[in-house]
């Protein structure tokens, strides 16, 4: 099975119109918590970026946070994703060097790479989301493209890297 | 407006979402064809309503999809083991899990 665009697509919209944001920076951790999601932070050397954990009815979400600001924030937004969209049974880490280190899931019709770029995809939807892109592009104040992108990742508080890779999947930068 | 029933149907809800739009249908014209209302399918795809067993065969028949591949797993109704089988988790993702959730956790060789 194929990776669903249109579902992480509303599935993001419907929470960002669920939690009332209307613009940028999407205030990542209250929509965590409007999910009933308790967040962690640690300090941890490594490429762990985070983990979800549900055991009967309390969710953690775990991030490392010797890691960026931006990239913590990205962090609890791809969680969000698993939770939202994945069967997350007990336990999900998040490791960029295994890319993917996951519990036993033969039943789950997507791979584990699949639930992945889900997540990842989710998250940008979810702190880029492209109607406040829409217009923040047309308001931007620098007029080097470089400079723009910048502009907007400040303004999004997300990577630099982040904000380019989503502006050129969208179409607005080549 | 109907409450969430939990994860087993949050993800039914999600299949029946994707089967839908695999099969181009909208939610109005899934409800036509099975006689429903379309806050029903809306509710249904939610996970905000356990559906009753005839009409999700009509669904799994109306998407032309196996009625099993609409049903989740059953784990999602268990309750979660209570330690953790942590065997697939090299030494550093283990002392994260551990200093994230505040607990030690043992291998199953460790605990046998």
């Amino acid at each position: 099975m194929a990776v669903r665009w249109t579902l992480l697509k509303s599935k993001a919209k419907e929470l960002l119109e669920k939690g009332n944001i209307r613009k940028a920076p999407v205030p990542i951790e209250k929509l965590a918590s409007e999910l009933n999601a308790i967040i962690r932070y640690q300090p941890f050397d490594g490429e762990v970026s985070g983990l979800v954990h549900c055991h009967e009815r309390q969710i953690i979400i775990g991030v490392n946070s010797n890691h960026a600001e931006t990239r913590q924030r990205f962090t609890i937004a791809h969680e969000v994703g698993h939770l939202l969209l994945h069967q997350t049974k007990n336990l999900h880490v998040d490791n960029l060097l295994r890319s993917a280190v996951n519990f036993r899931d033969e039943s789950s019709s997507l791979g584990v790479d699949d639930k992945e770029i889900e997540a990842n995809q989710f998250a940008a939807d979810l702190l880029m989301p492209e109607d406040f892109l829409l217009q923040d592009v047309r308001n931007v104040s620098s007029t080097e493209p470089e400079a723009a992108v910048e502009e907007l990742a400040d303004k999004y508080r997300v990577s630099i890297q982040s904000m380019a890779i989503r502006l050129s999947k969208l179409g607005f930068i080549r | 407006m109907a409450a969430p029933q939990g994860k087993f149907y949050e993800e039914l809800g999600n299949r029946v979402t994707t089967a839908r739009e695999k099969k181009g249908l909208s939610q109005q014209k899934l409800a036509e064809l099975l006689g429903l209302s379309r806050t029903s399918i809306t509710n249904i795809e939610k996970g905000r309503q356990p559906v009753d067993v005839h009409i999700l065969v009509g669904i799994a028949n109306t998407l032309g999809i196996a009625l099993l591949k609409l049903i989740p797993d059953d784990s999602l109704f268990k309750k979660a083991p209570s330690s953790l089988d942590i065997e697939m988790y090299g030494d550093d993702e283990r002392r994260f899990i551990e200093s994230i959730l505040g607990t030690k956790i043992h291998t199953k060789k460790e605990t046998t």
